[in-house]
């Protein structure tokens, strides 16, 4: 695995916390 | 053609087929953006999260509800789902499908194939846990009707899931450039083998050329046979030597 594919997949592993981090406050701020 | 011949053939194509292919298969990846990427990503993350929030939050109040519009409504839905639920729906899958044109033919990992299995196993995780413990004010017991969908949605989720990840972990699997040799290979040794017989029968069957050398030494020992013999005069014999020579130098 190269250096350019781990960063890629840490850079999506990053996106999919924020993402359902920010469907988590979306929710909680729009329904409590 | 026999064995030994096929196999040769096959030997030689491969080595050709294979280098042209495997030259075409690491040709430089257009790259990715990685905004576009983690964008698109998280914006596939954000619409299941919020899709999956919303349905429980649905189902909280009994698994339907209405808002808005003429009609008397029996259970209003809890304020702003439906729109969260739409959102996250339509985002997701815009964001699911600029995360696949992005992606695709990129040397970026991909994974657009876990899009419908997190889907499906998420939502369906919702069913099968509120059909074995339904919200109290339903009276308890189990909901036969949401394990049901909970069973389907697991059905039509697990199956991509595990045929991704055979793929992935797969040990002995033959890379593309191997799987696409081997057919290109069988395809060139069947072809040369039908045309063959065909061709063979079709070209005229070559003649052995005629040697002049010592094609025109033996017509001039006919020749001088012919005048011992005194069947040729001499200026005859003069004139047929002239010729036989002429033509063979």
């Amino acid at each position: 695995m190269t250096r350019r594919t781990v960063t890629w997949l840490l850079l999506q592993a990053a996106a999919v916390v924020s993402g359902v981090w920010f469907g988590v406050w979306v929710f909680r701020a729009a329904v409590g | 053609m026999s064995d030994d011949d096929r196999r040769t053939v096959e030997e030689q194509l491969r080595s050709v087929i294979g280098e042209r292919l495997a030259a075409i298969n690491h040709e430089p990846d257009k790259g990715g953006n990685p905004v576009v990427v983690f964008l698109s990503l998280a914006g596939v993350a954000a619409g299941i999260t919020m899709v999956w929030f919303g349905m429980r939050a649905v189902m909280d109040v009994g698994g339907f509800c209405a808002q808005g519009g003429p009609f008397e409504i029996a259970v209003r839905c809890p304020e702003r789902v439906s729109w969260l639920m739409m959102g996250g729906i339509w985002g997701g899958m815009i964001a699911a499908g600029v995360y696949a044109w992005h992606t695709a033919g990129s040397g970026v990992p991909k994974f657009t194939a876990l899009f419908w299995p997190g889907l499906f196993l998420s939502l369906g995780w919702n069913f099968l846990e509120y059909g074995l413990s339904p919200p109290e004010q339903f009276g308890g017991g189990v909901s036969v009707g949401w394990i049901v969908c909970g069973v389907l949605f697991v059905l039509m989720g697990l199956p991509p899931l595990l045929w991704w990840l055979g793929w992935i972990f797969g040990k002995d699997r033959p890379t593309l450039t191997e799987r696409l040799t081997a057919r290109a290979v069988g395809s060139a040794v069947d072809f040369a083998q039908r045309a063959t017989p065909r061709m063979a029968a079709v070209l005229p069957a070559p003649t052995p050329a005629p040697s002049a050398d010592t094609g025109f030494i033996e017509e001039l020992e006919r020749l001088q046979a012919l005048l011992d013999s005194g069947a040729l005069t001499d200026s005859e014999f003069r004139r047929a030597k002239r010729r036989i020579l002429g033509g063979s130098l």
